[in-house]
């Protein structure tokens, strides 16, 4: 279900109306989604999904609870704030509780596309034909995955505070697979505007890579030079960044702690090429203006020609250090370079080609070491050309070690939430190979 | 309800579906958080709706809503069917479905306490105290404790003529504590090996989280100091408490009939066992028997019935190390595949599905789901000791660690929560930097003894995830300690 922003703030009224608690804030999500699966080169599953969240927090003195719901009706409203304040009763007191925010100036943003909210089944039809149809005349079999959904948000509560935030967004990812089994090939678009998102073309490349990636050789697991391509790049460097928790850095249980105590921001930690930040306004992405305590999103940038510029500070720990709250990264961006992929690759002497990565876990906490495996697409580069599939392998390797190693990257592309270049690296750790396609 | 239910169904069947059902469900969920003396959050979820999914031409279509009146249904029903015939230019493999009993039948979890009952205070209570108790180990630094419980109650209706209420309970207490190396930096965790149970509030009690918290926090500020693993091949012996995890991910995964024929390639993954294994893989050796369930008493998957409204059963997937059989739900039974291939392997036909389809929420479509899986205990007696001091040069891990694997669960890495060294048949001290790496079919052949029944212990995950959109899965399994020979152990310290 969706609400207009005048909608949002009524409901948000009569929730409020109907509690006697100290401070209550409401959350409001809904919107509806609609998707559609496919696999062995036909569509498997598919559906449309109507879908509310209401969310209470109430506070009396420093306790506090949360209660949700997604009934409309008074009663079951009323149902929802009861929870929350008996919840709140019951609890102890916070000490580290932070008093609801006051009115608050958001960034002008809108995620909203008309084209995306007016969608229909035939679209993802479309798009699950555009990899089946030529799949099932190549002896290839398509699987595949398209959705879209119009949403919002909404955040209100007793001190007057009030937000609200309408997105839509799309997205289509299809894996290609030889019959024989010995090549997979994966490729993915999204964008908050549906016809932007150019299934045609995704298809085409996820055939291609499935051509190319059979009659893999077997390379023996080591050290070895690697280009991520953006979609590896982004599936690992997350792990760098969504780790920049200030507090469990200033309490010694972090990569990002100091040894004697703090953090290190303002230290070189990455190569000097590398600068990250988040913009919930750019362009290309787009991220809510605030948070769900109502905390403005904002411009941030954590990473500056490889120092650490600032970790994520919640309104509790920022007051407590002197710091501003920083909200959570509403998205990703990697400065990266200029160039395309091919480009790239043409400037490479050797390394291993990476399309995506898969099962990715933590090994190692205090080093970001992580571990998991390539997948749908590794090739072999030498002097400046592909020059065959390899076998898969996994890796234990740590994001910020890859990011001291970068010897070049290409121009940034859109990346789920990100926008991220592909990356090369001079060394990467393959610790075994996988029999897996 | 059955008034509710009936106009989907009815509506489905004039719009030209030839099966429909309905699930209208409630999903409960009650969490408490806290770290220290500090309670960080307390809440409590709910969400209620209903699915429609429809067959039209061998075609799926489905839709859902959080509004649960006539109205809404059969506008959403209509919704449903219109996808279904949308799908239809792009759908060359027909759903065929197998014959199912009409069932009217009512499960509950058998449980003791509704944990929905007891107080928040006494939670609270429960969860800082154990915090107290962590926190008195010199050296412990942290500890986060957390409740969650989960409750679904469904209503399931179909064309078929059935009609199935379920009530559902999970509950799972959990516990970690950090110690920090006071030397020059540095940190350590240990989880309490506690994993949820399809159990009421009589589950938390069991557990005594305040009796396990100091042992937890001991052997948290224990890993600082811990030497260091040799890596290299040994032999690897794995408590229950961390070898369900393994189960879960190179069994349970890998026998997932949707998966063998590619229907998660696109996220989840296939699996390497092609359907011209079956009944021919040797997959672990003679003694590793795995056994699927959605029965047994505390399991997470246990219910009476599952989304296609089939009643629950048990059955091999392993039996003497041979593969014999996957999961099923109803439309995978007729897949011809799938008949071809148990024909070709001497199997028995089969009309019935396994009762493995399950959706997690009114929201979701329903698919195939892991059920239980367990690894049968040994027939003769054998406790952990008699493994220990039967080897002479190996490892003994405990709890639920790092765990990958990949796309067709081949090749896997994990780790624990604790590692133990063992020299001529003793454990002589703690170890960390312990991951091990495997391929699933020779790990399982290396498999060289097993606990009895009385070592039979039961770990299990919330959040199994798989489908697009994505979906989670409570899962159980159960299994006795077990020695694997000739594992490949690495070293996982770096320093960067």
């Amino acid at each position: 279900m969706i609400l207009s922003s005048d909608e949002a703030r009524s409901l948000i009224e009569k929730m409020l109306s109907f509690s006697s608690a100290d401070e209550v804030r409401v959350n409001l999500s809904g919107g509806r989604s609609g998707n559609t699966r496919f696999a062995l080169n036909s569509i498997t599953t598919s559906g449309d999904e109507d879908t509310l969240d209401i969310s209470v927090t109430a506070v009396f003195g420093k306790r506090h609870g949360t209660a949700t719901g997604n009934e409309l009706d008074d009663a079951s409203l009323q149902r929802v704030v009861k929870s929350a304040e008996e919840l709140a009763r019951f609890s102890p007191e916070d000490k580290e509780y932070t008093p609801e925010l006051g009115p608050q100036k958001y960034l002008e943003i809108n995620g909203h596309k008309e084209s995306t909210a007016q969608a229909t089944p035939a679209v993802r039809v479309a798009a699950a034909l555009s990899a089946i149809k030529p799949s099932s005349r190549k002896k290839l079999t398509s699987a595949g995955f398209f959705q879209h959904n119009s949403s919002f948000d909404a955040v209100g509560n007793n001190k007057g505070l009030f937000g609200y935030y309408p997105s839509t967004n799309s997205s289509y990812s299809v894996t290609v697979r030889t019959n024989t089994g010995a090549g997979s090939g994966w490729a993915s678009d999204n964008s908050r505007d549906i016809s932007d998102v150019n299934y045609g073309d995704v298809s085409k490349r996820a055939i291609d890579k499935a051509r190319k990636s059979r009659k893999a050789k077997t390379l023996e697991p080591g050290v070895y030079p690697v280009i991520l391509e953006p979609q590896a790049a982004s599936d690992l460097l997350g792990y760098a960044v969504f780790t920049m928790n200030a507090r469990r850095a200033d309490e010694g249980r972090s990569f990002y702690s100091k040894v004697g105590g703090g953090n290190k921001i303002g230290e070189q930690i990455m190569d000097s090429n590398i600068t990250i930040a988040s913009d919930p306004t750019h362009p290309e992405l787009l991220g809510s203006p605030f948070w769900g305590d109502g905390l403005p999103s904002k411009k941030m940038e954590w990473i500056k020609d490889g120092v650490l510029q600032n970790l994520f500070y919640t309104r509790y720990w920022a007051e407590k250090q002197g710091k501003e709250p920083t909200g959570f990264p509403s998205n990703l961006i990697v400065s990266g370079g200029s160039g395309s992929l091919k480009k790239l690759i043409k400037s490479t002497d050797r390394a291993v080609l990476i399309t995506r990565l898969w099962y990715i876990r933590f090994v190692d906490p205090q080093t970001i070491l992580m571990t998991g495996l390539t997948r749908d697409g590794t090739f072999w580069v030498e002097r400046g050309k592909v020059r065959h599939a390899v076998k898969n392998f996994r890796f234990n390797e740590s994001p910020i070690a890859l990011l001291n190693k970068v010897t070049g990257m290409t121009a940034p592309v859109r990346v789920g939430s990100s926008l991220v270049p592909a990356i090369r690296a001079s060394e990467f750790n393959f610790s075994s190979l996988s029999d897996a396609v | 309800m059955k008034e509710l239910a009936d106009v989907a169904l009815n509506q489905a069947q004039s719009g030209g579906a030839s099966y429909a059902d309905i699930r209208v469900s409630r999903h409960k969920n009650q969490s408490v958080s806290t770290r220290e003396q500090r309670v960080q959050s307390v809440s409590n979820q709910e969400s209620f709706g209903f699915g429609v999914r429809v067959l039209v031409n061998g075609t799926w279509g489905f839709a859902a809503s959080h509004i649960v009146d006539k109205e809404t249904i059969a506008e959403v029903t209509d919704r449903a069917v219109a996808i279904a015939k949308a799908n239809q230019a792009a759908q060359n493999r027909p759903v065929t479905l197998p014959p199912v009993k009409a069932t009217q039948a009512k499960w509950d979890s058998p449980i003791k306490k509704d944990p929905f009952d007891v107080p928040i205070r006494e939670k609270i209570d429960l969860l800082l105290n154990a915090n107290a108790e962590a926190l008195k180990v010199e050296g412990a630094r942290f500890v986060n404790s957390r409740m969650l419980f989960l409750n679904e109650q469904k209503t399931f209706a179909s064309t078929d003529g059935s009609y199935i209420e379920q009530n559902l309970y999970r509950s799972w207490p959990s516990l970690s504590v950090t110690a920090i190396n006071p030397d020059g930096g540095g940190f350590e965790s240990r989880d309490l090996e506690v994993y949820p149970r399809g159990a009421g509030y009589e589950f938390v009690e069991e557990t005594d989280l305040v009796g396990q918290a100091q042992k937890t926090a001991e052997e948290a500020v224990m890993k600082l100091s811990a030497k260091s693993v040799e890596p290299g091949k040994k032999t690897l012996i794995l408590a229950p408490s961390h070898l369900w995890l393994t189960i879960h991910e190179s069994v349970g995964h890998s026998t997932e009939l949707d998966r063998a024929l590619g229907y998660e390639a696109n996220y989840a993954g296939t699996s390497f066992l092609t359907l011209d294994k079956l009944g021919k893989l040797k997959f672990g050796s003679d003694i590793v028997n795995f056994r699927a369930d959605k029965t047994i008493e505390g399991g997470l998957a246990t219910c009476g019935y599952d989304d296609d409204g089939v009643q629950t059963s048990d059955w091999y997937l392993v039996r003497d190390g041979l593969f014999i059989d996957y999961q099923t739900i109803r439309e995978q039974v007729m897949w011809p595949e799938y008949r071809q291939a148990r024909k070709n392997a001497g199997l028995p036909e089969v009309n019935e599905s396994y009762g493995c389809s399950y959706g997690d929420s009114w929201s979701s479509i329903p698919f195939q789901r892991m059920p239980n899986i367990h690894l049968d205990a040994a027939k003769e007696p054998r406790s952990l000791d008699d493994l220990i001091s039967g080897t002479d040069d190996g490892i003994y891990i405990t709890g639920r660690g790092s765990y990958s694997i990949d796309q067709q669960r081949y090749n896997f890495q994990f780790g624990g929560q604790t590692a133990w060294e063992i020299k001529h048949g003793k454990i002589t001290g703690m170890l960390k930097d312990v991951a091990y790496q495997a391929n699933t079919q020779e790990f399982w052949n290396a498999c060289d003894a097993i606990g009895d029944e009385s070592t039979w212990e039961m770990g299990g995950s919330y959040y199994d995830g798989k489908g697009q959109p994505g979906q989670i899965n409570a899962v159980s399994h159960g299994c006795p300690p077990s020695r694997f020979q000739g594992i490949n152990i690495l070293n996982t310290g770096r320093t960067i």
